[in-house]
């Protein structure tokens, strides 16, 4: 009785395990390695209040294609790391800022980005600390340089890290109308974002 | 013999779904980045902290050294990397280096208590376009052991 329904067991598991094989695998689509991505990031970073090597919400901005398949719809969460931050300070120093999106999910899948443009630094007011310093001496110290920001929602390129294979995705709903623009940060020191 | 059989057939039933796991699982995720990347450290030309000139180091290595209106270029593994200047104040700037791609940071001079202080910001192309014309290629010149009079 037991040897058959070992014999049993033996012959089911392969169409077991094939089912769910099958049941898993939608065509799989290559998404070459340094395919452009736009990435949102999710919350303001500021070079004086962020810390290298904090981590940070990012969202894929734009649905990303492969032909006209689209393989990571907008709005696919992931992560993104502080590389570089350091604070504005005396002598006109300016803030400083190096950001990097690690990865986003789609589905179960993580696929791993390079390439993210976010560097820069906030206003140098090094000149205005001078030109201070050579009339009033030793005042001249206590220019500050401009903090730099990168604004919650602020969209910049990144690439994927690596070729991978994902099922095709069900290409995201158009944007709701365009939100009111966010204007009492307009003007602030530093508060342009630079892209490289 | 026929209960031997038995439990042998068991176990690799019981251990396929495992070993499909395991397969699934085994991708190379996190293989490491190869290859190089491009670091171009200027320095705009300007009167105010001219005659003061400074190395870029990695650690102990001397990478290149800046004067007022020059610009140097460096290939780096990629990775993070930390790039130091110092006078009276030490200035690290941390960057990660991915293969293939090109990084611009400009060098400042901003004043300090006795001397004025070194400093390496991230910057970027257009910048560094703008202001290249201006500027001496002083790659290699002026590192390594001081040369004996």
């Amino acid at each position: 009785m037991l040897a058959r329904l070992t014999i049993l067991l033996v012959l089911a598991s392969p169409y077991c395990l094939a089912q769910t094989e099958v049941a898993e695998s939608a065509p799989l689509i290559t998404v070459p390695a340094l395919t452009p991505v736009l990435v949102r990031v999710g919350v303001e970073i500021s070079s004086n209040k962020n810390k290298p090597g904090e981590t940070f919400p990012i969202f894929i901005a734009k649905d990303v294609r492969v032909g006209d398949v689209v393989v990571i719809p907008a709005g696919s969460e992931g992560e993104g790391e502080v590389v570089h931050a350091a604070k504005s300070g005396m002598g006109g120093k300016a803030g400083e800022l190096i950001l990097a999106a690690r990865f986003v999910r789609v589905g179960d899948h993580t696929v791993r980005l390079r390439s993210f443009g976010v560097s820069g630094a906030g206003a140098d007011h090094g000149d205005d600390s001078l030109a201070l310093a050579i009339v009033a001496g030793p005042l001249g110290l206590f220019v500050h340089g401009g903090v730099r920001y990168f604004p919650r929602d602020g969209v910049a390129g990144a690439k994927t890290a690596e070729e991978v294979q994902l099922p095709a995705r069900e290409a995201s709903p158009p944007p709701p109308a365009a939100a009111p623009v966010d204007t009492t940060k307009q003007g602030r020191e530093g508060d342009e974002t630079k892209t490289s | 013999m026929k209960r031997r059989l038995v439990s042998v057939v068991l176990g690799v039933v019981l251990c396929a779904p495992f070993a499909a796991f395991s397969a699934d699982t085994a991708a190379p995720a996190g293989a490491s980045a190869t290859g190089t990347g491009t670091i171009v450290f200027f320095r705009e030309k300007k009167f105010a902290g001219g005659g003061v000139k400074y190395k870029v180091r990695e650690g102990e290595v001397e990478l290149g050294k800046l004067s007022s209106g020059s610009y140097f270029t460096i290939q780096a593994p990629a990775g993070k990397h930390e790039y130091t200047v110092h006078s009276e104040a030490k200035d690290v700037l941390t960057m990660e280096v991915e293969p293939g791609e090109t990084y611009y940071v400009v060098g400042g001079i901003s004043i300090g208590f006795l001397a004025g202080r070194p400093n390496l910001s991230p910057s970027d192309k257009a910048t560094f376009d703008g202001m290249k014309p201006k500027l001496k290629d002083v790659t290699g010149q002026g590192i390594g052991p001081k040369k004996k009079k």
